[in-house]
């Protein structure tokens, strides 16, 4: 039977007990693939549609088929978002929590040890030191299965590894730069946003109706129209802005409105207005969706909130 | 069960680890070393806040400082610790909080969650475990601490892929390697050192320890010191700029157009322990020439600010300049009146003449925010 003392340990040196991983597994019911090469290499990759992050070193890219190929390079790993099952590898951050043996089992046809895992009531530092990630995750209160060789969570909520291999050799092409080899179009720059200078310009070139408000702060003045990149889901961005200060501004992000999007839900409110809803957003700015003649407008404005909404709700297709 | 895993338990146990602590205990610093370790740690890009010491005097080679620490698990704390030449006192009950030193006052956040002071140097002695997801632990040996048994462990810093390390700030910044010394009845540290190329730099110690014993019954009861009542804090404000004319009784001033994005606005209300008046904050960041942003500070008030003006600035029309490198890097600041207004503008990022520019394109802001209204065709 394996004691506290073992699973700890295990999830503490977990750096060295394997040189290479290859695992498949199941995150909420999609199928993934997951290789990693001491001390810096790492690759996930999701079967279908096939996407993929690699990371080496400092370095990372990715690449999706549904995007039609993309990637970008060269950036820190704290700056690229986590990927399904990523975060089992790194079970580290589970130290700081309270954990508990349930049991022994097997997982994947290998020694395994059931535990809970609670947060501690301390913990106020858990941003710190990782471990808030899993709680945003899991809950603060969770099961989950260790790997006894390897240390890594096999299974936790909806997410599994359901093969694990270690130590075997790994083909370095995993690793290396896409260079388009026929798998899908790659391009090693991440495309640029196109910037145009006029209303009339954006509403020709946004490939969607434009809306645009009827009613603004006094002394509003438009920057650049900022349109999705091509091959992007299409997207027109624009700031208004009050000088000196400048002493007012409102955001204004728009794109065509998908069938699959609901009406939205609390904590947006009805304004009042038809197809006009309104928020608190972060700090003090106010937040309004618009949904009119086929598109939805996301303003964020430090207006006050009856003045947002009057900004929102004049927002009309541009002629 | 390894020696290791031992110790990984003993670190992990839950809480509580006693049903009383009376603890005793040393802060040592070495301050150049602190400050190098420190630096060092800084990633690449980031901004970091210093406080320095304005009063002139020279910080000393090292420093040792004393705290105590009384808990009664789950919910009372107190702790007396140190805060530059003040002594810090803050007790905790549940959810509320009491604190005290000369040049706070005696505050409390009357139960709301919104702020929490410091716990003192010697709490991360008596939670050990928020400090294993990053530390590789090896066991080095077997010693005695205050008449108890204890392990030798050395941790060396594993800063997770995907997180700073800010918790190791506790133990201290920018270390090689940190010694521990683990209590093996107990499961807590009694001693820590941090090490930057074999040298201490930092050490949090343990000098008297009494557990499980009856705790004096007010040590756990806020009290003022005479003639004071605990106050809540009072926090900045953040406001939109628009709003901010309305905030504070005297004109204020931006750069027009405006030097880069603006990040903040805050209204800051007179606190009279503190000397200081209200005043406004407007945080701008600006790009650099050599990539990325700095920031540029505009503080505003109707009387004059604290910090005078002596022999080192100099004047350029009605403006005070003054270059400022005490503290290892160039901070640009200039001061002038402008129709009563008291304005202080300072810099890491741009040059003299940079900020002599922006200080002469300050315009008044109206009083209350434009008013929305139809495009005008």
């Amino acid at each position: 039977m394996a004691t506290l003392a073992d699973v700890l340990e295990a999830i503490h040196r977990t750096d060295e007990l394997y040189r290479t991983l290859r695992a498949v597994g199941r995150s909420d019911g999609e199928l993934w693939r997951l290789w990693v090469e001491r001390p810096d290499r790492q690759r996930v990759e999701r079967v279908d549609p096939l996407e993929f992050k690699v990371q080496v070193g400092g370095r990372w890219w990715e690449y999706s088929a549904a995007e039609d190929g993309w990637t970008s390079d060269g950036e820190a790993p704290s700056f690229v978002a986590e990927w399904p099952l990523e975060r089992l590898l790194d079970p580290r951050p589970l130290l700081a929590a309270v954990i508990s043996v349930l049991g022994t089992s097997t997982h994947a046809n290998r020694p395994a040890v059931a535990v809970h895992v609670n947060r501690r009531k301390d913990d106020n530092d858990a941003d710190d030191n990782g471990a808030d990630e899993w709680y945003a995750a899991y809950g603060e209160d969770f099961d989950a299965v260790i790997d006894l060789a390897t240390g890594i969570v096999v299974s936790v909520g909806g997410d599994e590894l359901t093969e694990l291999h270690v130590d075997e050799a790994v083909p370095s092409s995993l690793f290396e730069v896409p260079t388009g080899d026929g798998s899908g179009a790659v391009r090693i720059e991440p495309p640029e946003p196109r910037v145009v200078a006029t209303l009339a310009e954006a509403a020709r070139s946004a490939g969607f109706r434009v809306l645009v408000p009827a009613a603004l702060p006094e002394g509003a003045v438009a920057g650049s129209y900022v349109l999705a990149p091509a091959g992007r889901p299409p997207s027109l961005s624009v700031r208004y802005e009050v000088a000196p200060g400048p002493r007012a501004i409102v955001q204004v992000r728009q794109h065509p409105h998908a069938p699959y999007e609901d009406d939205p839900a609390p904590p947006w409110q009805p304004s009042g207005s038809e197809g006009v809803w309104v928020r608190d957003g972060p700090g003090f700015m106010t937040e309004v969706l618009v949904r009119r003649s086929g598109t939805t407008a996301f303003l964020q404005t430090d207006l006050n909130q009856q003045a947002a909404v009057q900004v929102g709700a004049s927002m009309e297709p541009v002629p | 069960m390894s020696e290791l895993g031992d110790v990984l338990a003993l670190l992990h146990r839950p809480e509580p680890r006693y049903r009383t602590l009376h603890a005793e205990g040393t802060e040592w610093r070495h301050s150049a070393l602190l400050h190098e370790a420190f630096t060092r740690s800084i990633p690449p890009g980031a901004e970091v806040a210093t406080v320095w010491r304005a009063d002139g005097r020279e910080e000393p080679e090292t420093r040792l400082e004393q705290w105590r620490l009384w808990e009664e698990p789950p919910d009372r704390l107190r702790a007396e610790y140190a805060v530059g030449d003040d002594i810090a006192t803050v007790i905790f009950q549940g959810p509320t909080w009491w604190s005290h030193s000369a040049s706070m006052g005696a505050l409390t956040n009357n139960g709301a969650a919104n702020s929490s002071p410091g716990k003192g140097p010697g709490e991360v002695l008596f939670r050990p475990a928020r400090l294993l997801p990053m530390l590789q632990l090896t066991v080095t040996g077997r010693s005695e601490q205050l008449g108890r048994p204890a392990y030798n462990v050395r941790g060396e810093p594993r800063p997770l892929d995907r997180h700073r390390d800010r918790e190791l700030h506790s133990l201290g910044s920018g270390a090689d390697a940190y010694e521990l010394t683990v209590d093996v009845e107990r499961g807590f540290l009694l001693r820590t050192e941090a090490l930057m190329g074999g040298q201490p730099f930092r050490r949090i110690e343990v000098t008297g320890l009494e557990l499980d014993v009856p705790l004096h019954g007010d040590v756990f009861t806020p009290q003022a010191p005479e003639g004071e009542e605990f106050e809540v804090p009072h926090h900045d404000r953040t406001v939109p700029l628009g709003q901010v004319g309305a905030e504070v009784p005297f004109t204020v001033f931006v750069p027009a157009p405006a030097p880069g994005i603006l990040g903040f606005v805050h209204v800051a209300d007179a606190n009279r322990r503190r000397g200081t008046h209200q005043h406004v904050r407007l945080t701008y960041f600006v790009a650099q020439p050599g990539g990325g942003h700095g920031n540029l500070w505009v503080n505003e008030s109707a009387t004059e600010l604290t910090t005078l003006i002596d022999d080192a600035w100099r004047q350029i029309g009605d403006l005070s300049i003054l270059e400022d490198s005490s503290m290892g890097y160039l901070r640009v600041k200039v001061r002038l009146v402008r129709d009563g207004t008291y304005i202080h503008l300072e810099t890491t990022a741009l040059s003299v003449d940079e900020l002599v520019r922006i200080a002469r394109s300050l315009v008044s802001l109206p009083p209350s925010p434009p008013v929305v209204g139809p495009t005008p065709p």
